[in-house]
């Protein structure tokens, strides 16, 4: 498996089309988080039910920074893998060269 | 000269990723989506869930930790799903239907590492939004872990495998995998909300439907995105195999 840089381009763009459509597509849309959605469906199958479990800590404010660390967390752990083994190989082949 | 070439499409990779990356956060806004919430499932599904999830966590351990003690260098590719797990459901990203919804992640771990460690790795991601950020939640962990953790990456896994043998191209096969994961996860979140909360009227099978057009429409895009990113990432950890770094037995060429 090997991508051309091409197909990675196109690829990319691919994305970029999926992320930017339905925000162009519906300008009115709020994008409301799905779960919302099934909360509110179950209250409406079931109006007597009742949530018997708080969330044990509740970020409150703080989510959406949380949520970005979160984020941060990914990316720069990605970033960092790679990273790695980009200056793994780039040792791997200073030794070839030298043997 | 060749040397030269190699270092370059090394720096294009990681560009790439540099764009990519950019655009999602651009478009996402952090707010909560999918996993079923806190306290949402009546005790008894909840505890169901639990028991039937806890087997598959428990040999995942054994799996992880046997990786850290025969397979070192393997540790890297925990890492990087463990890392894509939490970037890709931390993105809430908008979607066709007007409401949004995030990515699971889960198909890349299923491919490089197999099924038992990745439910491990999704859990530890599920566990941190349920305790940080009141996403999901400690008493629906059970429920969400089988969701996303357990089916998703035996979906992926299974899908790999199979088009693999059939000599599909891999970028597709790893696409698919990932792709049908993602919705996979979804499915079973539907069937799990119509389980537990039957439709006064059509029973099970009427609410299952209800929780499916909620879910599943909003993230057919979304598991397209998961599709691509996973096959851009998979490609570049191959090409670090091809070159002798990273050792692994289920990553395969075709």
């Amino acid at each position: 498996m090997k991508l051309s840089p091409i197909t990675k381009i196109i690829l990319v763009l691919l994305i970029g089309a999926l992320i930017i459509i339905p925000q162009i597509a519906l300008p009115d849309a709020e994008f409301s988080g799905a779960d919302d959605a099934a909360g509110t469906a179950i209250t409406a199958i079931d109006g007597n039910y009742v949530p018997w479990f708080e969330s044990l800590f509740d970020p409150g404010e703080m989510e959406e920074s949380l949520f970005h660390f979160q984020q941060l967390l990914g990316v720069g752990g990605l970033g960092i893998c790679f990273f790695y083994l980009y200056k793994k190989s780039k040792k791997n082949e200073k030794a070839d060269k030298s043997a | 000269m060749k040397k030269a070439k190699k270092t370059k499409s090394t720096k294009r990779n990681f560009t790439i990723f540099g764009i990519v990356f950019f655009m999602v956060v651009l478009a996402s806004q952090p707010v909560n989506a999918m996993h079923i919430m806190e306290g949402f499932l009546p005790i008894g599904w909840a505890v169901f869930w639990w028991v039937l999830s806890l087997p598959f966590i428990a040999f995942g351990l054994y799996q992880v930790g046997k990786i850290f003690k025969d397979k070192p260098e393997q540790k890297v590719l925990l890492a990087i799903a463990t890392a894509f797990t939490f970037a890709l459901s931390a993105f809430k990203l908008p979607s066709v239907t007007g409401s949004s919804s995030h990515m699971t992640g889960i198909g890349l771990g299923a491919i490089v590492l197999g099924p038992f460690a990745t439910v491990v790795v999704g859990t530890i991601a599920l566990l941190f939004q349920a305790l940080l950020l009141a996403h999901g939640g400690l008493t629906t962990l059970g429920a969400n872990a089988f969701s996303m953790a357990i089916v998703g990456s035996f979906v992926a896994y299974g899908i790999y495998k199979g088009l693999s043998k059939l000599n599909v191209p891999k970028a597709l096969t790893v696409f698919l995998a990932a792709f049908i994961a993602d919705l996979a996860t979804y499915v079973t979140t539907s069937i799990q909300l119509g389980l537990a909360f039957p439709d006064p009227i059509g029973g099970i099978a009427a609410s299952m439907v209800k929780f499916l057009s909620i879910f599943a429409i909003t993230q057919i895009p979304l598991a397209i995105i998961e599709g691509i990113l996973t096959v851009l990432v998979v490609n570049a950890i191959y090409q670090y195999k091809e070159k002798g770094i990273i050792s692994n037995e289920t990553l395969t060429d075709n």
